[in-house]
C-alpha cells in the first residue's frame, strides 16, 4: 500500500539552515547536509531544501550543497527557491536534486511548467502554491467576480483561496483550485501547498485548503504550513486528504523525531513507512 | 567496470553515487565501446517513452548485444519500461522488445503519478532480493507500468489500485519500476546485490 510521506523542510540561507535546531551530537547543526542525514536516519521519506535567498550569486552555494547532499542521502531531494528557467532546472537537477519546485516563475510564465515537464519529465516538476483565504460576504456569493472561484464554507464564513507570489508578498487574484487544475494540465507532477494563514502559527494545517486542492486534482498534494504537533499531521492526511506533509520547526527543535510522528500515525491507521 | 547508459535521461548522478558505494569503477557514457566492455550495464530513465527511445536509437544494437552476451543488465523506472515492445505513452514508437508485452497507464486510481513509498511483494527469490525482506518499501514515481506477456518474468509486484509487476527478470536482464538509488538503505542493498551478480 502506498504510504503517506513525512517530509522535513530545510530553509536555507547562504548555504545554512536558518530555522534553529536543537540537535545535539551534530558536528554542525546548521549544515543542511548533516541535518539531511539525521532526518534520513530517522526515516524521513524525502527532503525539501528551500533556498530563501535565491539570488543569482547565491545559486552556486546551493548547487554545491545539493551536490554534497546527493552524495550522502539516498532518498528523494526536492529543491526550490527562485527557480526561473529551464536552465535553472538543468543545473540543479544535474547537481543531484530529484525534483524542482517552482512558484512565482510558474505563475508569471505557466509555460515554464510545460517546458520543464517535457524536457525533464513531470516527476521532477513540483509546483509550489502559496494560498491565502479570501473571505466573501454571503450576499456577494452570486456576484460575477466570484463565479469562477472555488468557494468553501469555513468556521468564519465563506472564502476562496487566493494564490500569492514573491514569497507571499503579492496577491494574484488567481483561485488556487483553478491554478492547481491548470498546472496539472501543463504537466506538473506534484503540488506543494502552503497555507499563508496557517504558516508559522503551529495551529495545524489549513485542512479546508488542503482538501479543496487534493479533491480537485489528480496530482499528489504535499500539505505545508502550520504544523505544531503529530495530531496536525494526522489531520492533514485524514481530513485534508493530503498525500504528504511538510514540516520544519517541530523537527528542527527536536519536539518530535520523524519516527515518533510515524508511530503516532500508524497507531491511528495511517499507512507509513517504518 | 559498470556503465550507466547516458541518453539525456535526467538525474544520473544519484544512481552513479549509489553504485559507487559498492564498485569503484563507474562510468556514465554513451560510447558504444565503453558500454560493450562493461561487466554490468544500467539503463536509467525518467521522462517520456517516445523521447527516450529516440535518444536511444543509436545504442539499440549495443544493448541487444550485451543482453545476448548475458552481461548483467539493470533497467530502472523508464529504463524498465523501455525493455517492453510498446507503450500507451507513445504508441507509434517501438520499445526495445527484449521483454514481450506492453506498458500501460494506471486507470481508476485517485492520484497519478503513483508517487511515494510502496511495498514490494516478492514473487520469486532471485539474487537481487538477497537479504531484502518481503514487503519492504521502495520509492516509486511513475504513471505507467509494465504488462509482460510471459508471466514467469515477474519476480516482484506492488499494489496501487491493481497489483502490477515492479521487478522483472529474464536471464541476466533485471528491471525495477521503483528507484533503488532513492529507496534508502533497502534500495542500496538491492544495488549492492546487483553489483555482486556474476
Amino acid at each position: 500500500m502506498l504510504t503517506k510521506r513525512i517530509i522535513p523542510c530545510l530553509d536555507i540561507k547562504d548555504g545554512r539552515v536558518v530555522k534553529g535546531t536543537r540537535f545535539l551530537n551534530l558536528r554542525d547543526a546548521g549544515d543542511p547536509v548533516e541535518l539531511s542525514k539525521v532526518y534520513d536516519e530517522q526515516g524521513a521519506d524525502e527532503i525539501v531544501f528551500l533556498d530563501i535567498t535565491a539570488s543569482y550569486e547565491k545559486r552556486d552555494i546551493l548547487i554545491d550543497l545539493v551536490e554534497r547532499t546527493a552524495e550522502q542521502v539516498f532518498i528523494p531531494l526536492t529543491v526550490g527557491g527562485g527557480v526561473k528557467s529551464v536552465e535553472d532546472f538543468r543545473r540543479i537537477l544535474r547537481a543531484g536534486a530529484d525534483k524542482i519546485s517552482v512558484n512565482t516563475a510558474a505563475v508569471k510564465n505557466p509555460n515554464l511548467v510545460k517546458e520543464a515537464a517535457d524536457i525533464f519529465g513531470s516527476q521532477c516538476v513540483v509546483v509550489a502554491i502559496d494560498a491565502k483565504r479570501h473571505y466573501v460576504n454571503e450576499g456577494d456569493l452570486e456576484k460575477e467576480e466570484n463565479q469562477d472561484k472555488y468557494i468553501v464554507k469555513t468556521e468564519n464564513g465563506y472564502c476562496w483561496f487566493e494564490v500569492y507570489i514573491y514569497g507571499g508578498r503579492k496577491g494574484t487574484g488567481i483561485d488556487a483550485v483553478q491554478w492547481a487544475k491548470k498546472v496539472e494540465e501543463l504537466g506538473a507532477g506534484e503540488i506543494l501547498l502552503t497555507s499563508m494563514d496557517a504558516d508559522g502559527t503551529k495551529n495545524g494545517y489549513d485542512l479546508l485548503l488542503t482538501k479543496a486542492i487534493s479533491e480537485n486534482t489528480k496530482l499528489p498534494v504535499i500539505a505545508s504550513g502550520g504544523c505544531g504537533n503529530a495530531q496536525h499531521v494526522y489531520e492533514a492526511f485524514k481530513f485534508g486528504k493530503a498525500d504528504a506533509a511538510l514540516m520544519a520547526s517541530i523537527l528542527h527543535y527536536g519536539e518530535y523525531t520523524v519516527e515518533e510522528i510515524k508511530l503516532y500515525l500508524k497507531e491511528r491507521g495511517i499507512p507509513v513507512r517504518l | 567496470m559498470i556503465t550507466i547508459i547516458d541518453y539525456n535521461a535526467g538525474n544520473l548522478r544519484s544512481i552513479k553515487k549509489a553504485v559507487e558505494l559498492y564498485e569503484r569503477n563507474v562510468v556514465i557514457t554513451n560510447d558504444k565501446e565503453e558500454i560493450l566492455s562493461a561487466d554490468k550495464v544500467i539503463l536509467p530513465g525518467v521522462g517520456n517513452f517516445g523521447d527516450a527511445m529516440k535518444n536511444l536509437e543509436n545504442l539499440k544494437d549495443v544493448i541487444y548485444k550485451i543482453v545476448e552476451e548475458r552481461v548483467p543488465f539493470l533497467g530502472i523506472c523508464l529504463g524498465m519500461q523501455l525493455l517492453l515492445e510498446e507503450s500507451e505513452e507513445c504508441k507509434d514508437i517501438e520499445g526495445l522488445g527484449i521483454i514481450k508485452g506492453n506498458v500501460v497507464k494506471f486507470k481508476n486510481v485517485d492520484k497519478i503519478p503513483h508517487m511515494g513509498w510502496n511495498n514490494v511483494k516478492k514473487v520469486k527469490d532471485i539474487p537481487l532480493f538477497e537479504n531484502i525482506k518481503d514487503n519492504e518499501y521502495f520509492y516509486f514515481v511513475h504513471s505507467y507500468y509494465v504488462n509482460p506477456t510471459e508471466e514467469d518474468v515477474i519476480v516482484g509486484t506492488c499494489d496501487y489500485g491493481i497489483e502490477f509487476p515492479c521487478v522483472i527478470n529474464k536471464d541476466n536482464v533485471y528491471a525495477t519500476q521503483f528507484h533503488p538509488e532513492k529507496s534508502g538503505k533497502v534500495g542500496l542493498k538491492m544495488i549492492e546485490n546487483f553489483v555482486e551478480l556474476i
